[in-house]
């Protein structure tokens, strides 16, 4: 739908699943490879400028440093919230207009809040930068906080809970309740959506102290791709975002939590889920200060689960036909490449009628111990690496895909070249890595969340 | 002021099978899409839906293939350096019924619909189809999980011997290609499918019967309102563009009445919407809307208010509606997938892509007058047919208060 949706990351369990994470340039055809022009404002705004002159359409992101991993822990939910708040309205547009004058131009606009980002983006059809580029920049200025707008978005975000995650059998699955079991720190183990309660209690103070501390230019990175002018894109940007104020930067948190001591297990009863289901997750290394690390468990993820030929699905959902469908992901929420430490890889699975999760489990364990030990069979590497990058390159094809990456990588790694290094360093991953990889992930480090079919009304955990 | 749409350069070919070929070039990324569209009316829907879920799946790549009553469809991407091996996929798929995946795809495609029939979307929309089109292939709802269980490899053979045939087939290629060059690799690669499929063709619908919102019983914390506005005119018609606006100001975008009212003002909802349906024998708007229980019967109300107002139209909504019409065309057509979808949804109404030009002219030069028109003739709630799926005890005392 049109609605600035958020919790782009908190994806439904079928579906998509990786689809949409990846995607950029390897040995190409045609197809451009120019890695795009990143510089800051005196401000400290980072500005990447990444044009492709035939897309007919022109997409702007504009991404923050700080995500519901940063939010305060009486507050869960609050960095979504604020996202709401920045469609209402700032200092020199009335409430409404961002949405009004976006669409009126005939382009498309959302928001989406991740664990350490949050991102407004925008595609336009040539030719309305500059008018994008006003709305960006005075709401990065000053947006409008009143009590009248915290009050509807909290109606609002309450009614986006309700129906697209409460309503939804596995609505936040495997996410939200793995994050629980997985880790301790309120920072990662919360819901980022929140609920209408602890919501409610939000103060316009709340508000404006969160923007003040969290969304300096300087906190900041904007990037804009499609068909454009570089030279004329840059003297748009001076012009509405140079007189920003320089504001100071809050330092950087370390959200890295101990390795698990033991295996953990918890059972979640859940009246909305048709069957039952889990999920399994384990630490990986830093994806931004060790990315050759982390690599291996991206490939590794991809060999498990990517794909009905991948050794999950080809066991479990093929041969045994024991679970419906299953997945396996680096990210936590999805994305690999859009977050800080701490990340992880999850295997999630639904059970089909009168399976028996203890055995789904072992055969889990048993493929993870075959890439440990016996490692991949040959083809099997080269045919993952293709569907990543394949998977890179479809998500950065539109151009608001594309700027919203270049934003997270401008912001967390101050280093956008990857845009076009990625497929190459996936594809440079060899089969020792995957192997060693996989015979991290054992049943010590491991922490699991069991959903079972409950009813109506039950949904309180218990720890086993 | 937004500039005139480009039309990517494309050729189109019909081979010897009857087999239309349409490759279009944008090489963003060096990736291609690959869509293929195979006329399927009046075929049984679980057979059906079984085929699409086993038709490729030898393959080991992962094609998507579905079904309604009109197509089946493919879907695929892949590495440009890798289209003639995906071709050759798709080949084999094509040529000739493999059950070797049967029994397992079948036994989850059971276990599958489970869990579909207990999705309240999935429930609201049969529901609502149920009572449009009745018996006709358009009412018929999910199967359920016996009548997948029912189906047998031979019946798929079968199925698949007299239907997934080329004539009358199309076969969409966007993306990082030369377009000559990829007709010729796709008549290479596709060269063994051959024969004639027979010449089906739907019935009419029946006759709409609009009236009062039907209640359906089922639980969950939220009450679906799924309402149709049956009758409206397909893409060539002159109406065609004066409607897409029309509907655009209704529920269409963000910017529409539904969520300015629902939303925003009365905050009944999270993302009401609208969007127009262009199936082969029947066009209408649908309305969406998924509200807390409690403000299920307001919700209703406030939808027959603005279908019942929307003809009173001003210039400002015209105008952002036109142009983010305008806007979204140029989207559609800005990525390899956006474009590969919006050929072959042409190719299924028997347009090409030189007709978009012409389509946005047409929505660049629409009149205040004419849109208004189209609201009072398609908008209206005495011609609506809807279903409100949730807790019924609650939502008819709901419904009573308000009539």
């Amino acid at each position: 739908m049109h609605t600035p949706r958020s919790h782009g990351t908190f994806t439904r369990f079928s579906g998509d699943r990786l689809q949409g994470w990846l995607s950029a340039t390897l040995k190409v055809a045609s197809a451009s490879v120019a890695v795009p022009e990143l510089f800051a404002l005196s401000n400290g705004l980072r500005v990447v400028l990444g044009p492709s002159p035939r897309a007919g359409v022109v997409g702007v992101a504009v991404s923050y440093d700080v995500g519901s991993r940063s939010e305060p822990a009486d507050r869960a939910g609050f960095a979504h919230l604020f996202e709401h708040l920045m469609f209402q309205g700032s200092g020199g547009f009335g409430n409404g207009v961002h949405a009004r004058r976006i669409q009126g131009l005939g382009g498309t606009f959302n928001g989406t809040t991740h664990l350490d980002h949050t991102t407004y983006y925008q595609a336009v059809p040539e030719g309305a930068l500059g008018e994008v580029l006003a709305l960006e920049a005075d709401r990065m200025r000053h947006p409008l906080i009143t009590g009248e707008a915290l009050r509807d978005q909290v109606a609002v975000v309450s009614h986006e809970i309700r129906t697209a995650v409460l309503g939804r059998p596995f609505g936040d699955f495997p996410h939200v309740p793995l994050a629980r079991v997985l880790f301790d720190t309120f920072a990662n183990s919360h819901d980022g959506y929140g609920c209408a309660e602890t919501l409610s209690a939000v103060t316009v103070g709340d508000a404006n102290d969160f923007f003040q501390r969290f969304y300096a230019p300087g906190n900041a990175a904007l990037a804009i791709t499609g068909a454009f002018r570089p030279d004329e894109a840059e003297t748009l940007v001076q012009r509405y975002f140079g007189g920003v104020p320089a504001r100071p930067v809050p330092e950087p948190v370390d959200f890295g939590e101990p390795d698990l001591p033991a295996e953990r297990w918890v059972r979640l009863p859940d009246p909305r889920v048709p069957a039952p289901a889990f999920a399994s997750g384990w630490r990986v290394p830093d994806p931004i200060r060790d990315l050759d690390g982390y690599l291996p468990f991206v490939v590794l993820a991809g060999v498990l689960g990517l794909g009905r030929s991948a050794r999950l699905p080809e066991r479990l959902v093929r041969q045994d036909a024991s679970v419906l469908d299953i997945a396996c992901s680096v990210g936590l929420a999805g994305d690999p490449f859009c977050l800080r430490d701490p990340s992880g890889l999850t295997i999630s699975a639904v059970l089909a009628p009168g399976q028996d999760i203890d055995k789904v489990m072992a055969v889990t364990e048993e493929e993870l111990d075959r890439v440990a030990t016996e490692g991949l069979s040959p083809g099997e590497l080269a045919a993952v690496q293709r569907m990543l990058c394949t998977l890179l390159l479809r998500a950065w094809d539109p151009v608001a895909g594309r700027a919203r990456q270049l934003t997270v990588f401008a912001l967390q790694r101050d280093d956008i070249s990857l845009i076009v290094r990625l497929p190459e360093l996936l594809r440079a991953v060899i089969p020792d890595d995957v192997s060693a990889a996989a015979a991290t992930l054992v049943a010590a480090r491991r922490a699991t969340v069991e959903i079972v079919p409950a009813p109506q009304d039950s949904r309180t955990g218990e720890a086993g | 002021m937004i500039a005139r749409i480009a039309v990517p350069p494309s050729l189109e070919r019909r081979l010897p099978s009857g087999l239309t070929v349409v490759a279009v070039q944008r090489n963003s990324v060096s990736l291609v899409e690959i869509r293929v569209s195979i006329p399927f009316a009046r075929t049984p829907p679980a057979e059906t839906l079984l085929l699409a879920q086993t038709l490729l799946v030898r393959a080991g790549r992962d094609w998507a293939v579905s079904a309604d009553a009109d197509f089946l469809r493919i879907s695929g991407h892949a590495l440009a350096e890798d289209l003639p091996v995906f071709l050759k996929d798709l080949a084999d798929g094509l040529i000739g019924y493999s059950a070797d995946e049967f029994m397992s795809v079948r036994s989850r495609v059971v276990a599958g619909s489970r869990i579909e029939k207990a999705q309240p979307v999935v429930l609201a929309l049969d529901a609502l189809n149920t009572r449009l089109y009745g018996q006709h292939p358009y009412g018929l709802p999910l199967p359920s999980p016996e009548q997948f269980a029912a189906v047998s490899a031979d019946a798929l053979r079968v199925l698949h011997t007299e239907r997934v045939r080329p004539s009358g087939a199309t076969l969409v290629l966007t993306g990082d290609l030369d377009p000559a060059v990829a007709v010729e690799i796709a008549g290479e690669a596709l060269a063994g499918w051959q024969g004639e499929a027979p010449d089906v063709d739907l019935r009419p619908v029946p006759e709409p019967r609009p009236g009062p919102v039907e209640l359906v019983d089922g639980r969950g914390p939220s009450t679906l309102i799924r309402i149709a506005l049956p009758g409206c005119p397909p893409r060539t018609d002159v109406d065609y563009p004066a409607l897409v606006v029309a509907n655009l100001v209704f529920g269409g975008y963000f910017c529409a009445r539904l969520t300015e009212n629902l939303r925003e003002r009365k905050k009944l909802c999270y993302g009401p919407g609208s969007a127009l349906v262009s199936a082969r024998c029947v066009g209408l708007v649908l309305v969406s809307v998924d509200v807390t229980t409690e403000f299920a019967g307001a919700a209703v109300r406030e939808i027959d208010r603005e279908l019942a107002s929307l003809s009173d139209l001003g210039a400002e909504e015209l105008d952002r509606a036109r142009q983010y019409a305008r806007g979204r065309l140029r989207m559609r057509a800005s990525t390899q997938s956006g474009l590969a979808d919006l050929v072959a949804d042409l190719a299924a109404h028997s347009l090409r892509l030189d007709w978009l030009a012409g389509y946005d002219e047409r929505l660049a030069s629409i009149s205040l007058g004419a849109v208004c028109d189209a609201a009072a003739r398609y908008f209206r709630p005495e011609r609506s047919v809807g279903v409100v799926f949730g807790d019924v005890a609650k939502v008819s005392k709901q419904l009573g208060e308000r009539q």
